[in-house]
């Protein structure tokens, strides 16, 4: 039996995305550059914000 | 051994006891209210959820004060899941614990007199549940946000109050939110009206983890990043976040399609695992990183901490994956999607 197809939403993808950069961030941040990881948790802030609004 | 101080695990207990009970308090509060306004099944259901949160509300509770009990006095140490570090003073550190050990006793007394009325006069309790869970939530909210006083409402106290509080939206939320799913697992009545209510607990737990972030912010200017612990805390934040959105996302959407239309059609295998797996990365997540916090002078490398958070999940994880097969094909086929 097949798992159905998953709906990924706006949210969920934003959600996704931000962690997946704070992983990437952790590797230039040993070199000193936050900039990606600031990012991840604006985009985390996103995601949220979406989240709460979806129906 | 590693850098672990039986203080600072002590601490880990007394804090997450406070989260579970902090958690078990609001949300019974909150089911009991959604209760008192609806009709029938959806009423009875309500109220019978909000009655479980005694069990993770008395473990919590009875954690929380065996850990202060058994704590000499320590300074609170407090660090941020990010490897943000600021430590409080001695100073701080002893008005707060005089403070907590005030409200550690009134805290005791409530829940001695929430246990009489459970015992002796169960009608006026369940009558009154949102007074008992009002009470207690507030009580342990305060209780959970000031082990430290700084003696002003600065940057410093925001950080320790907004850091320390948060536990009880996220850990305590997400150790709940497994003990609902798994105990109306196998109540097809409680499915139809609880499932679609989890997607709230998705909701507080994501705003109580906005809650750490902005509370790490305050004092970010002044913070001392750590090595290994950093790194380690910040994959699990990823880890999190990835597995969160995917648990309150499609996961929950397709246990929220298996009640609609009024029936319950159990989940597949596959859905189950997956389910399961998400689960257990969540608690087994947060477990982690608020251990990690507690542990200031861990000695352990990232790689050592990466491998023995994924074997604490591998193992819970094949455990879960045992029973639940073998319960599944024990039952009577139904009807799976």
């Amino acid at each position: 039996m097949c798992m159905e197809k998953i709906h990924i939403n706006l949210s969920t993808s934003v959600l996704i995305l931000a962690g997946f950069l704070i992983l990437v961030g952790l590797i230039p941040f040993a070199g000193g550059s936050l900039y990606l990881w600031i990012t991840a948790k604006v985009l985390y802030g996103i995601g949220v914000v979406l989240f709460l609004f979806d129906k | 051994m590693f850098g672990i101080d039986l203080v600072e695990i002590l601490n880990f207990f007394k804090q997450a006891g406070l989260a579970v009970a902090g958690a078990a308090s609001f949300w019974g509060l909150i089911l009991f209210i959604r209760s008192k306004k609806r009709q029938g099944e959806e009423r009875e259901s309500l109220f019978q959820v909000s009655l479980k949160m005694f069990i993770p509300l008395a473990i919590g509770i009875v954690t929380a004060v065996a850990a202060w009990g058994a704590l000499s006095f320590q300074p609170q140490i407090v660090s941020a899941h990010a490897g943000i570090v600021i430590h409080p003073t001695i100073e701080a550190a002893a008005k707060g614990f005089t403070i907590s050990s005030y409200l550690f006793i009134w805290l005791i007394v409530l829940s001695l007199i929430t246990f009489y009325f459970y015992k002796y006069k169960k009608e006026i309790l369940f009558k009154n549940l949102n007074w008992f869970y009002g009470i207690l939530f507030i009580s342990i909210l305060v209780l959970i946000s000031l082990p430290v006083w700084t003696g002003q409402w600065g940057n410093d106290q925001a950080f320790f109050i907004g850091h320390n509080f948060h536990s009880i939206f996220t850990l305590g939320t997400v150790l709940l939110l497994d003990f609902i799913f798994f105990t109306i697992k196998d109540s097809e009545k409680l499915q139809r009206v609880i499932y679609p209510f989890l997607p709230n607990l998705s909701k507080v737990i994501w705003v109580g983890l906005g809650f750490d972030f902005l509370s790490a912010w305050a004092i970010f200017d002044r913070a001392n990043f750590s090595e290994a612990r950093f790194f380690f805390a910040q994959t699990l934040i990823a880890v999190l976040i990835i597995n969160g959105a995917l648990l309150s996302g499609p996961i929950n959407k397709k246990l929220i399609s298996l009640v609609k239309q009024g029936g319950v059609k159990a989940l597949s295998k596959r859905w189950n695992v997956v389910a399961g797996l998400c689960g257990i990365v969540s608690a087994v997540s947060w477990i982690a990183i608020t251990f990690v916090d507690f542990i200031r002078g861990l000695t352990l490398e990232y790689p050592t901490l990466m491998i023995i958070y994924l074997a604490a999940i591998a193992l819970i994880f094949a455990g879960y994956y045992v029973i639940e097969v073998k319960k599944m094909e024990e039952q009577t086929p139904a009807a799976s999607v």
